[in-house]
């Protein structure tokens, strides 16, 4: 059996998946729990303030193999998906259940009879949100991954500590991590018009302001700059409340909120920020719960937005997904209203660049002409000389 | 055309090949009438990555003559070799010309370079290789490969350029040594990683199959299945340790074939 490493596989996520639970023996998160709970903060990988040569800013950028002169992109475009998921109270075990459905939910996007994203070299990042009244010592506000491919998506989620508190206070604070995936992210495949994937999930209202400590205090003193140097013009005097931020989240992303739980005033302060055609209420399994099947709500909603599932070939295929009719029938009937088709509508859908072509620089968008390439701009492929005949 | 160093007459004859970095050309020795190869930089702000070439064929070069000299030294290892020094040219001679580095290289025990062929070639012309031959030149790879991480060198340049054959008596020269590292200390696992799975790459695509897709061509070979899924789990950087692929690799490569000479054997694509 091939081991490929750069994308994520049964051996990668397995060996990952062991790594984190000690051999299925604790929850995949323990570790980061017990971190923060003694006071040793985030894994800077996952601290949305960023490591230090990277910063607080997520890149989602292709992969290129060096080729001669030439770069040859190894996997297709980069698609960016990221989930913000509440961690607070009930929803504590989100990113258990994000981790376990991981492998399951790669697969959907990448194999089977209709691959969502055949072509694309996904790349997916996770952030966790709780509430900033949480004891500060304790619990993260906001985590938020990298964009990653293989078994870092697993080894990265289980670095971010559920923090299932939420006080009881009628809100969470999500806006932070929303904040973050509209200024805080670059996503390359936003050049070619096209739209990355976001999706936030909770049972709760949100508050409707960015106040400037916090932001300061999640994403550090240089935030601003950051921002700006992101392409973005904000101040801290000024900072753009939830409204406008999830309108700038939405120019760039194909943006959804997935409702936990049923409240009418959760899903109404929602729908008023996203467009009711961006808003699902989770549909309960035959188990009766709504996030287990999380990954096949968020995957037929990629595939109908690509236009590779219609409402008719989405149940066919959460079916070859092994998931049952009943619940199949539910999930496409909860996201039925969603603009279906809408990434086709960008211009450059189906003339974007494909694995193995070849770029003269890895900033280019488009790839060098086939008749342009000079045969000893790649023959030297992996090194060497190029032969004469 | 001649070029002279020293005492040293070099004739030169037809290109053989290119890079960015250097021109390869066929030359004689004309004190010896040894038939060798020169190598000159395309410009003269290439000459250190030639002089590097120069350095690192030395250091191997030294370094196969002391391991040899060591394992002579062990009984039961009379009459054998251990057989480094073909893995890689010989370095005869490396001097400035014309404000543009010269190495003259040649191939121990191979009279003629002429007769070297890239492996890259088979695919090219239209032929593949059958497993059984893929099997020494892989094997062969997977030795110089071996030898150069354990003496903490990195090759970078194994792909199917690079890697040369003289298939007459199947030897494996990894040529160009320019863009090789060395290493003081630990070797990064991707690179380490990186040199098998070129290797493995190049050999796929001369078996007339595809890496990516896993592909090659079934003759109906019995050692098909288990030697093909190894060459993919290298191919696919599986692993990073090279004596333990070399190892693995003639565990499986051992129970199918006998231990005899095979002759280079390809056939159309």
């Amino acid at each position: 059996m091939s081991q490929d490493k750069t994308t994520l596989n049964r051996d990668t996520y397995q060996n990952a998946y062991n790594d984190a639970t000690a051999g299925g023996t604790r929850r995949a998160t323990y570790h980061a729990e017990e971190k923060i709970r003694q006071g040793l903060g985030l894994d800077p990988m996952v601290d949305p303030k960023g490591p230090p040569h990277l910063g607080p800013v997520r890149l989602s950028l292709p992969r290129f193999v060096k080729i001669g002169n030439l770069w040859r992109l190894a996997n297709g475009l980069p698609m960016a998906i990221e989930d913000l998921l509440d961690t607070t109270g009930s929803m504590g075990n989100n990113v258990e259940l994000a981790i376990i459905s991981l492998l399951k939910a790669y697969e959907m996007l990448t194999t089977g009879n209709s691959p969502i994203l055949k072509g694309y070299d996904p790349q997916i990042a996770t952030g966790i949100f709780n509430d900033t009244e949480d004891p500060q010592d304790r619990v993260a506000i906001l985590c938020r991954t990298q964009f990653e491919m293989a078994e870092k998506i697993a080894i990265q989620m289980a670095l971010c500590p559920p923090g299932k508190n939420g006080c009881g206070n009628g809100k969470e604070d999500p806006q932070f991590g929303l904040f973050a995936a509209a200024y805080l992210t670059k996503a390359f495949i936003n050049g070619y018009g096209l739209k990355t994937y976001h999706f936030t999930v909770s049972d709760e209202p949100l508050v409707m302001y960015l106040e400037p400590r916090w932001i300061k205090k999640i994403f550090g003193d240089n935030v601003v700059a950051h921002v700006k140097k992101n392409g973005y013009d904000i101040d801290l005097e000024s900072l753009p409340d939830t409204n406008d931020t999830i309108k700038q989240l939405k120019k760039n992303a194909h943006a959804f909120f997935l409702q936990v739980g049923d409240r009418r005033d959760v899903k109404e302060q929602w729908t008023n920020l996203y467009g009711e055609d961006h808003v699902i209420m989770l549909p309960e399994d035959s188990d009766g719960y709504q996030t287990k099947n999380l990954h096949c709500v968020k995957s037929v909603i990629i595939g109908l937005t690509e236009g590779v599932l219609d409402l008719k070939t989405a149940v066919d295929f959460l079916r070859e997904h092994e998931v049952s009719k009943a619940d199949a029938n539910k999930i496409v009937r909860a996201v039925a209203h969603i603009p279906i088709g809408a990434q086709k509508l960008c211009e450059n859908f189906g003339k974007l660049p494909k694995a193995g072509d070849f770029f003269r620089n890895k900033t280019d968008l488009w790839p060098v002409d086939p008749i342009e390439i000079n045969a000893m701009d790649i023959e030297d492929a992996a090194g060497g000389m190029v032969w004469e005949d | 055309m001649d070029i002279i160093n020293g005492s040293q007459i070099y004739k030169v004859g037809e290109r053989r090949a290119k890079n960015g970095k250097c021109i390869l050309y066929l030359c004689l020795q004309e004190a010896t009438k040894r038939e060798c190869l020169l190598q000159i930089a395309v410009d003269k702000k290439f000459n250190a990555d030639i002089d590097r070439n120069a350095y690192i064929l030395r250091i191997l070069s030294d370094l196969a003559s002391l391991a040899e000299r060591e394992y002579q030294k062990i009984p039961e290892n009379k009459g054998k070799t251990l057989g480094y020094n073909v893995g890689f040219p010989e370095l005869i001679d490396s001097f400035l010309y014309e404000d543009k580095q010269v190495n003259i290289l040649g191939f121990e025990e191979v009279e003629n370079p002429y007769d070297i062929l890239p492996l890259s070639k088979v695919a090219k012309e239209g032929f593949r290789v059958d497993l059984r031959t893929s099997a020494w030149i892989m094997g062969k790879t997977l030795k110089i490969i071996d030898f150069a991480h354990g003496e903490k060198i990195v090759i970078d340049a194994t792909g199917g350029n690079n890697i040369l054959l003289e298939r007459d008596r199947h030897y494996v020269n990894i040529f160009d040594w320019t863009g090789a590292k060395l290493y003081s200390s630990e070797i990064p696992e991707e690179n380490l990683c990186s040199d098998i799975s070129k290797a493995a790459q190049a050999v796929i695509t001369a078996l007339g199959g595809d890496w990516k897709m896993e592909e090659i061509p079934n003759d109906g070979d019995d050692a098909y299945f288990e030697y093909t899924n190894f060459l993919f789990m290298l191919a696919n950087g599986g692993e990073n340790n090279a004596k333990k692929a070399h190892t693995g690799f003639y565990q499986i490569v051992d129970k199918y074939w006998k231990k005899e000479f095979y002759p280079f054997t390809i056939m159309s694509l």
